[in-house]
């Protein structure tokens, strides 16, 4: 088994305040709302929870149900929050798994910033992949999309 | 301080087959008389629970005051192939860096290649990158010296 090491930068200017694209992370129902209550077809919630403090965790379990392709099966997200600056940085650890079997681990680094009246945020991962089938690629978009719904959800929010 | 962000890579031969390379990286002992920083710094293993989800905790630094705590969690343990685990390093209240910690473990006719990856996120800048780095080579170093004595 070789793990492959990579990381990759999304950035993202915002036009919403640097304290409402922060609770967009640190409120559970915010949160919540662009993280999880966005599955794509086939993709069902088991079970969700959040407690963002230094050394607290997320966790997630999805059920996806493609009898065939090789992500069918049990999805979880474990995540470890290892840095809370409120408003500037978070530092979290993460890892993914597929039936049981932990299938990445990440170090990621989200920045907070002013940019133009609104707020700059810089989301990196760095990433050990210990499955040749899960491609840094994937995780980028993956994220992409989730930035895009964390952007309308700060529109529907916005007050 | 805004996260400084980097990677490095370590590689190493030893003459020592993995499972028992393997036990000399992750046994609380051993890693007590490599895992220093420099060889005048200490490394105090104060809890250890080997197993994925599991954490450590230890103290290092110089003997009479080894002021940085490390927590490691381990997220991935394939014995004797791959390690994988994060390590967040305080001093003095203030978080100094977080790291995501990679071993690998290969056969070679002679014993194993041993490598480790260090990927990075330091709240004190980028000097913390080539601290970190000397710090891993140093203990490396160690390491080839305990591996010698194990031969």
């Amino acid at each position: 088994m070789t793990p492959l090491h990579d990381s990759f930068t999304l950035t993202r200017d915002i036009a919403a305040c640097r304290a409402h694209v922060w609770a967009c992370w640190e409120d559970p129902a915010l949160k919540r709302k662009w993280f999880v209550d966005n599955d794509s077809d086939g993709w069902s919630l088991e079970s969700y929870s959040l407690s963002f403090t230094r050394g607290g965790r997320e966790t997630g379990v999805w059920t996806v149900n493609a009898p065939g392709e090789p992500w069918h099966g049990r999805h979880r997200n474990d995540t470890t929050w290892l840095d809370i600056a409120p408003q500037d940085h978070i530092v979290y650890a993460y890892t993914m798994a597929l039936n049981d079997q932990i299938h990445s681990a990440s170090l990621a680094t989200v920045l907070f910033a002013d940019a133009d009246g609104g707020t700059r945020l810089t989301f990196t991962e760095q990433i050990v992949l210990y499955d040749s089938r899960y491609g840094v690629d994937n995780r980028r978009n993956g994220w992409s999309k989730l930035l895009d719904t964390l952007e309308t959800t700060l529109r529907e929010t916005a007050t | 301080m805004t996260p400084a962000i980097g990677h490095f890579h370590i590689e190493r031969s030893f003459a020592l087959p993995r499972d028992r390379l393997w036990h000399l990286l992750t046994d609380p002992a051993m890693r007590s008389q490599w895992g220093a920083p420099s060889d005048e710094d200490v490394l105090i293993v104060d809890a250890s629970d080997l197993r994925e989800g599991g954490r450590d905790l230890h103290r290092c630094g110089p003997r009479d005051d080894p002021a940085y705590t490390v927590e490691t969690i381990w997220f991935r343990l394939a014995e004797p192939d791959l390690a994988c685990f994060s390590e967040t390093v305080d001093a003095g209240g203030a978080r100094i860096a977080t790291s995501l910690v990679t071993y690998g473990l290969t056969d070679t006719a002679t014993g194993c290649e041993f490598s480790i990856d260090v990927q990075l996120s330091s709240f004190v800048g980028p000097g913390a990158m080539s601290d970190f780095q000397a710090g891993w080579t140093s203990g490396l170093n160690r390491l080839a010296a305990l591996v010698e004595q194990q031969a």
